[in-house]
């Protein structure tokens, strides 16, 4: 096992590499002059290139992409161009608003989805399952910004009862926080129950008739207990890596959550930054994201073998 | 007729399905006595599986339904309980348990052997997880598997057929059922291990007095075990008494051509075998007269038209068959 | 069952189609806001009597953006400059409602082209929110900080030699070459800070506590999210009443809109004309006022360099400017709210040129002139232009013009970062740009209609013949203003009516929307992003 984590850890740091990599040559690749963006229009030409030289634009672009990478091995993630703030304390104010918003969002959905498609899957056919199926569908199908738009009119708009934007952070105060975060933390948490529901539904209809059931109810076993820990277990292997996906979600940051919501998280800083070519912003956005999502894809598979001993048990 | 500790009248259970409604069980009524061994044979489709599903009531109920008779258990009637009730719940493994016929995915895969065990066990006892665990480990030993304080903590993945099959009966020892039924307990497991399971088996219906209930295809197997067998053909009984009646003097024209079908040991390998012609009916679509028709080497103008058969008794001690006509066994059969 | 499900998909349409068509029946703003800041409007303490209340904090927002540095030598923009009068900044001159400018924290500016001076005389009483005074000494030390440091020195300050102090009051500013423009320079670039501060902190002091002569000091700004501003409580214009301000960014307008519907803010500022169309038919009290001067002129600029271009034929650019109808674009593009004009600036401007006619709407004379150049069955070109959506809505309005007199325009919206490389020069036909017009027509055409600059527009497209060139020169170096808006205006008839390099389609100005409960604000009613709140009390 400690061989398969390794190995996984290294992949890991590949792809982490292949990902800046493969984000530096885009940002290359796009037209725009990200000295000229920055100081306008009306700025002189000598203005403009004492920025770009600043900016190590006049240099090649494997020399570009490598002052970059030993910046960041010594901690230094460099300076934004357009906000003319260090990279760092950037994200240390804007990331902790992703995921403050994001994490609970999940924390809300994965077991929300799962009851929800353990409850579809034992009651298939029934009208609760109907209602069920219906609602998760409907659900996937609603763009985040329609259902954030359209929340924001009933319940702030209309009935006056939720704020109508902005973001509060929880070590501010809390019940602010709270009272803030109900509608943003709702919009992109309903999308995610709907797409672990369906996969819980889908996974425990097969687990539920497999053999092994039916000897446990046959050794009467009760329905709870066979539909929780033996059902439901068998079914667990697809349905986290479908959670793992939306962590994904939530550290990308659901930018149109965060433009409905007028909250100043990560995806709305990277957008913004890539509108003005803010280069070093961008890299270090997409690093962020990239880093993360590959520790989840470690942890996910790392939860693979604790559930499955087959999995954990196997050579590999 | 008193202390039967199983009965059961005139079960019917029917699947609906798109294709029809489909009689498996077609009113069969049968008994088990206490420390008996009771065999059901037929061959695959008949019903006997569904039948003893049927008594556990574990029948799929969409599309199954237990549609008629009774089951009378210990003296209460089980279709009276339902099948999600509490009862049920209490009979299914403590009083009657059950052993599948794949023992490669009865087993749950993610948990081990021992915490299987202990989970039943503490469903059916009052005692703690440690005397569980230890109640788990003296049965493995009970069913003879080497090493049970290790096994117990082995995954179903790690161990063979053989094992499982073993874990599988430890289970219902475990709890102390009166009635084991077991649907084709040896089928697939290779010959070796299939002596051994019987041979279990029999240990310990012998030393706690448990009934059993073998279901089957596999003649030999049941010539060598049982004290009674059934005959099951299309959903319904064809032919019941005591293994010597039905083995040595077979009336029914379906059990005769069972009997003649089994390969015979001999020093030429000279002869064709003796399948029965034909197929088993369409059980959505029954015709009215005997279902055997179709395919009897005997009587056939003479049972054209007629209603299907009851069961009426001939010859010796609780010998019954279903069929007009008087099939004697001349040709000395044995298997 | 099926029935059930049915219902229920009804249900859910009827009620979301309920919620969409929203009917704008509103409670009025009496309704309890959210923000735990506005204290101050809840309470309608003396609601008949009309006498000031010291108190408060006011409430505003909208989706001007942030200042992402509060460095006073390096805020860029017109808008940013006039944003900063918010913060903390101020500078000497500022722009009066017809666009020229006049003295702010001066008592008078004096030009001498022959000496090659400009002299100011500094105010009275001024002090800083740290209470340094503002001398002469103080403002001479700004402008040589900003010819030194200014973003955009080189851009502005590039005659500009030294400031003087002569006296306590008097700074005489000396210049390598004479430069008529310098006033309304100073309107767009030196913000004046505390050189007491900067003695004390150094550049960095200054930046984490700017120290101007505004009304309100920056408190405290979280980028892209708010800004809070204490009170100047030593202000020179007069006693601050509010306590503060806080400005809460929204990123979305139609957000801020709903905001101030709300009562979470109590003004706002908009440039998007579909919320200024709501919020003007909105019948909750509002005091609404159109922003005096205009922010951009939409032109349309002919690539008349290229010989194998059409556009490069006087008569085809003619042919193409009747063809517009400039009535229409305002009435459909902007709600009726926009601004006609035929030139960089409006009519009550000192610049302004009443010969330039800029060929009012007229199909046949278009298809006339167009038959003269040889194009009677017309031609093919190509729109450039920003793709934004006030843009986008005006290059397909107008190439639905064009193709009435038998041109073909083929669209080709450009991102905002790609945008910079298409101003100075664009493949062929048109490019339709968004012209500032806050700075004055004086620098636009300054800047664009000569021959030998670095960077500007049309640098690479526009034929600018000689005399243009030459007389754009002469007016830049103009003895005296008088002089200057003499030749500038024969720039704007060469520009518009003779040469027709460019063709103005409509002026977009902003809108500000001021609660009732906010009284003698001054939000935004002369300059976009301009806030004169030194009086504003809330009750």
């Amino acid at each position: 096992m400690s061989a398969y984590i390794v190995k996984r850890i290294l992949i890991s740091i590949f792809v982490v590499f292949a990902v800046s990599i493969f984000s530096f040559m885009i940002l290359q690749i796009m037209p725009g002059d990200p000295a000229r963006l920055a100081l306008g229009y009306e700025a002189s030409e000598e203005d403009v290139q004492t920025l770009r030289e600043k900016m190590n634009l006049d240099k090649p672009v494997v020399t570009q992409y490598i002052l970059w990478v030993k910046g960041v091995a010594r901690g230094d993630f460099g300076q934004s161009v357009i906000y003319k703030q260090p990279i760092d304390k950037m994200m240390a104010e804007r990331v902790p608003r992703t995921l403050t918003l994001g994490i609970p969002a999940l924390f809300i959905a994965a077991p929300l989805g799962i009851v929800v498609g353990v409850i579809s899957a034992v009651r298939r056919g029934k009208p609760l399952d109907q209602i069920l199926t219906f609602l998760t569908t409907v659900s996937m199908g609603m763009p985040v910004f329609w259902t954030g738009i359209l929340s924001v009119f009933i319940f702030s708009v209309e009935l006056k009862i939720l704020p109508l934007q902005g973001y509060v952070s929880p070590s501010q105060d809390f019940g602010q926080y709270v009272y803030k975060a109900i509608l943003p933390v709702f919009c992109m948490a309903l999308p995610m129950i709907a797409g672990i529901a369906r996969q819980t539904r889908t996974n425990m209809l097969d687990s539920i008739n497999q053999d092994h059931i039916r000897t446990a109810r046959a050794n009467g076993l009760p329905e709870r207990s066979i539909i929780f820990r033996h059902a439901l277990k068998n079914a667990m292997i697809p349905i986290i890596t479908v959670i793992g996906m939306q962590v994904r979600v939530v550290i990308g940051g659901s930018l149109l959550v965060e433009k409905v919501f007028n909250v100043a998280g990560l995806g709305t800083i990277l957008t913004s930054s890539i509108n003005t070519r803010d280069y070093i912003v961008v890299m270090v956005g997409v690093l962020i994201i990239s880093l993360i999502t590959v520790a989840v894809n470690l942890v996910v598979d790392i939860l693979y073998g604790v559930i499955d001993p087959r999995i954990r048990l196997s050579r590999r | 007729m008193g202390n039967k500790l199983l009965e059961v009248k005139n079960l019917k259970t029917t699947f609906f399905t798109v294709n029809g409604e489909i009689k498996a069980v077609d009113g069969i009524s049968y008994y088990v006595d206490e420390g008996e061994v009771v065999a059901l044979v037929g061959e695959s489709g008949c019903g006997k599986s569904v039948s003893q599903l049927s008594v556990m009531q574990l029948v799929q109920s969409p599309p199954g339904k237990i549609v008629g008779g009774e089951i009378v258990f210990q003296g209460q009637d089980l279709l009276q309980c339902g099948a999600q009730s509490k009862e049920m719940r209490e009979i299914r493994g403590a009083r009657i348990g059950m052993i599948f016929q794949e023992p490669m995915t009865s087993l749950d895969p993610v948990q081990t052997v021992g915490s299987q065990l202990a989970e039943v066990i503490r469903r059916h006892k009052k005692v703690s997880k440690k005397q569980a665990w230890e109640i788990g480990v003296k049965t493995l030993e009970a069913v003879s598997i080497p090493d049970a304080r290790v096994r117990m903590k082995n995954y179903p993945f790690e161990l063979s057929g053989g094992m499982r099959q073993r874990i599988m009966i430890a289970i219902t020892l475990a709890c102390q059922s009166q009635l084991i039924i077991t649907d084709e307990p040896t089928t697939a497991l290779d010959v070796t291990i299939q002596a051994q399971i019987m041979e279990l088996l029999m240990r310990l219906v012998r030393e706690n007095k448990t009934s059993l209930v073998v279901v089957t295809h596999n003649l030999g197997l049941v010539t060598r075990h049982a004290d009674r067998i059934y005959v099951m053909y299309a959903g319904k009984i064809v032919e019941s008494g005591v293994t010597e009646d039905i083995i040595t003097k077979p009336r029914h024209p379906y059990t005769i051509g069972l009997l003649n079908s089994v390969p015979k040991l001999r020093r030429d390998c000279s002869e064709d075998l003796n399948p029965i012609e034909g197929a088993p009916p369409d059980l959505a679509n029954l015709p009215n007269e005997c279902y055997f028709l179709p395919r009897c080497p005997y009587g056939k103008q003479a049972c054209k038209g007629k209603k299907y058969p009851d069961l009426r008794q001939v010859d010796g001690q609780e010998h019954f068959i279903a069929c007009f006509m008087d099939i004697g066994n001349d040709e000395g059969c044995t298997i | 069952m099926k029935k059930f499900i049915a219902t229920l998909l009804v249900l859910a349409t009827v009620i979301s189609l309920a919620a969409c068509g929203g009917s704008t029946k509103n409670t009025t703003t009496s309704a309890s806001p959210e923000s735990s800041n506005t204290a101050a409007m809840t309470e309608a303490s003396a609601p008949a009597t009309l006498t000031p209340t010291a108190g408060g904090i006011l409430e505003i927002g909208g989706s001007a953006i942030l200042p992402t540095d509060v460095t006073w030598f390096k805020v860029r923009g017109i808008m940013e400059v006039a944003f900063a009068g918010l913060w903390g900044y101020e500078t000497l001159m500022r722009y009066s409602a017809t666009g020229t400018p006049e003295c702010f924290l001066l008592d008078s500016i004096t030009p001498d082209a022959g000496a090659l001076t400009w002299t100011m005389k500094v105010k009275d009483g001024i002090t800083f929110s740290d209470g340094s005074k503002l001398t002469a000494e103080v403002v001479a030390w700004n402008l040589n900080y900003y010819k030194e440091n200014g973003i955009l020195a080189s851009s502005f300050f590039s005659n500009f030699v030294n400031a003087e102090a002569t006296d306590s009051k008097t700074v005489v500013c000396h210049f390598s070459s004479w430069e008529i423009l310098f006033d309304y320079y100073l309107c767009r670039t030196v913000l004046i800070a505390s050189k007491e501060a900067f003695d004390k902190g150094g550049a960095d002091g200054l930046v984490a506590n700017p120290i101007g002569t505004g009304p309100f000091v920056l408190k405290n700004m979280t980028p892209d999210v708010d800004m809070t501003m204490d009170k100047n409580p030593s202000y020179w214009q007069g006693q601050v009443l509010l306590d503060g301000v806080h400005y809460t960014y929204y990123a979305d307008e139609l957000v801020a809109m709903e905001a101030l519907k709300a009562g979470e803010i109590t003004a706002a500022m908009s440039d998007s004309y579909s919320s200024i169309d709501s919020l003007m038919k909105e019948t909750i009290s509002l005091t609404k006022t159109q922003t005096a001067l205009p922010s951009y002129a939409y032109t349309m600029c002919f690539k008349s360099n290229d010989q194998n271009d059409p556009c490069s034929n006087l008569d085809v650019r003619k042919a193409i400017s009747y063809a517009i109808d400039t009535q229409a674009l305002v009435d459909t593009l902007t709600y009726g709210y926009g601004v006609k004009t035929t030139q960089w600036c409006m009519s009550n401007n000192e610049y302004y040129s009443p010969d330039v006619t800029g060929q009012p709407y007229n199909l046949e004379t278009a298809k006339k002139l167009l038959a003269d150049a040889g194009y009677t069955d017309g031609f093919s070109t190509k729109l450039w232009y920003l793709n934004i959506p006030q843009m986008s809505d005006t290059a397909a309005a107008v190439a639905e013009m064009l193709s009435k007199i038998g041109i073909t325009a083929d669209l080709n919206p450009i991102d905002a970062a790609s945008y910079v490389n298409y101003i100075g020069g664009w493949d062929s036909g048109i490019l339709i740009h968004t012209m500032g017009m806050e700075g004055g027509a004086a620098s636009q055409y300054a800047t664009t209609f000569v021959n030998d600059i670095s960077f500007g527009l049309g640098m690479n497209a526009f034929a600018i013949p000689d005399s243009l060139d030459a007389l754009v020169k002469q007016a830049k170096s103009a003895a005296s203003s008088d002089e200057a808006v003499k030749l500038f205006k024969k720039v704007a008839y060469d520009v518009f009516e003779d040469q027709c390099l460019v063709k103005v389609l409509y002026c977009t100005t902003s809108y500000s929307f001021v609660s009732d409960k906010v009284h003698d604000a001054d939000y935004c009613t002369v300059q976009n992003r301009r806030c004169d709140l030194w009086k504003a009390w809330v009750g």
